[in-house]
């Protein structure tokens, strides 16, 4: 991640001490900030923790550089990931931008006038599914449950799907992952950046109803990996992989199977899943609160 | 002779740099291909002082610098600029520098465009002034060689 940072940035981060770190933020004439496992830390320009005041203040040149290679100078190259908020580095790592927004015909065309950068390191957590697995794909058999994990945001639900992903692919079974904002494989030019899996293709950033029609028609999987289910055209793309018999995980905001059955979209939506994960935060993300089976599964 | 010999190296590069523009412009629409890897592929391909150029902006982009394109692509220009490249060219192609890679696919095309348009009326030009020379050091050879052939009769 730090070579993508402009050279002043990156010798103040060399002389620093990281503890797990998470995040680099370059906000434009405001103080270098990072966040490790002590929290957020202003950084001096000798790479000592420092009150605000005397933090090392990011200049236009220092955010312009950053963005110069974070960008590979190519702007055009990253549109569509430009106007979703966000570009993926090599590592799977992540940089959101802040600016200003240029909309045309009403839909966001790009951002301007960059002012913050935020660096958001990559973490897969390996094993992460082991605790459900079991449940998932049946042992001894090459047969899985179609699977919902639930969860309020950020409680560990795409960690969990990738690891299920990656060890359901491991285990023998054709996987493709819809990846519709490129969470869950963090592609950089096509390549997934974290680990998917050996039997794994990755549809990078189609949107779900022409990646799942694209991966049914094209690339003979048994299991279709997606993110974030929930919107009105969900229950025809469900239905569809039903139809063709292939099995789905995927993950769902929600803190509870009875409040999800009750929303609009979720009739005709849910009955093709077997299993469903319930996780929240309460010993922190990724805790496994109930595991049920559903829809009469066996 | 040399005279004819400079205009026709210039016609070899105006259309080197053409062929480099087009191939940009082409990866940029349908590839989406960056800046670095456009221009690293290009530059094992071009010879000459289109070559160099080329060969300098790969050199410091896979530097990691982050200097910014425009200031990269105005030191390249300094080789062409040596090399004897009309001036008009060379200011057409500094300000394409200011503004390659910085905004969106349409943009860029338009800019690229605009230059094509240019650097193909500065080589029309150029062939134009290689094949005046070329017929006016034909002329005068062959004048010099019958002046030659009447003294010796």
């Amino acid at each position: 991640m730090m070579k993508f940072l402009a050279p002043t940035l990156r010798m103040i981060l060399s002389q620093a001490s990281l503890t797990r770190l998470e995040e680099v933020r370059i906000r434009l004439n405001r103080p270098l900030m990072i966040k490790d496992a002590r929290g957020c830390v202003f950084l001096s320009a000798a790479g000592q923790p420092c009150p605000p005041l005397h933090g090392y203040v990011v200049n236009r040149d220092d955010l312009d550089r950053t963005l110069q290679l974070v960008t590979d100078s190519s702007w055009y190259a990253w549109e569509q990931e430009i106007q979703g908020g966000y570009l993926t580095l090599p590592g799977g790592h992540r940089v959101g931008m802040g600016g200003q927004a240029v909309y045309s015909d009403g839909r966001l065309k790009t951002i301007k006038n960059i002012s913050s950068l935020n660096f958001r390191q990559a973490r897969e957590v390996i094993g992460a599914a082991d605790p459900v697995f079991q449940n998932v794909m049946l042992p001894g058999s090459s047969r899985i449950r179609s699977t919902l994990i639930v969860s309020p945001p950020g409680c560990g639900k795409t960690t969990l799907l990738r690891d299920l992903a990656r060890q359901v692919a491991n285990h023998g079974l054709q996987v493709v992952v819809v990846d519709e904002r490129s969470e869950i494989a963090s592609c950089h030019r096509g390549v997934p950046q974290l680990d998917v899996g050996l039997q794994t293709d990755v549809l990078d950033g189609y949107e779900k109803e022409i990646g799942v029609h694209h991966a049914l028609r094209g690339l003979g999987p048994q299991v279709i990996v997606t993110d974030e289910i929930g919107h009105g055209g969900d229950a025809t793309i469900l239905a569809d992989i039903a139809r063709s018999g292939v099995k789905v995980i995927a993950t769902c905001h929600g803190d509870s199977w009875e409040t999800l059955q009750r929303k609009t979209w979720a009739k005709g939506s849910l009955e093709m899943f077997e299993l469903v994960i319930i996780l929240s935060r309460r010993n922190g993300p990724g805790t496994i609160e109930s595991v049920l089976r559903v829809n009469g599964s066996t | 002779m040399l005279i004819a010999q400079s205009f026709a190296h210039q016609v070899q590069n105006l259309r080197q740099l053409i062929t480099f523009i087009q191939v940009l412009e082409s990866e940029i629409q349908f590839a989406r291909t960056t800046l670095p890897d456009v221009i690293l592929a290009q530059a094992k391909q071009c010879s000459g002082d289109v070559g160099t150029f080329l060969g300098i902006l790969s050199t410091t982009l896979q530097a990691g610098t982050g200097e910014p394109l425009g200031v990269i692509w105005g030191k390249g220009l300094e080789t062409l600029s040596a090399n004897g490249f009309p001036r008009a060219v060379l200011e057409d192609m500094r300000t394409l520098g200011d503004v390659l890679g910085t905004s969106d696919v349409s943009e860029q095309v338009k800019h690229l465009r605009v230059l094509l348009h240019r650097l193909e009326q500065a080589l029309k030009l150029a062939e134009e002034q290689r094949d005046k020379q070329t017929r006016l050091w034909k002329y005068l050879g062959f004048s010099a060689g019958l002046l030659i052939c009447l003294l010796l009769l």
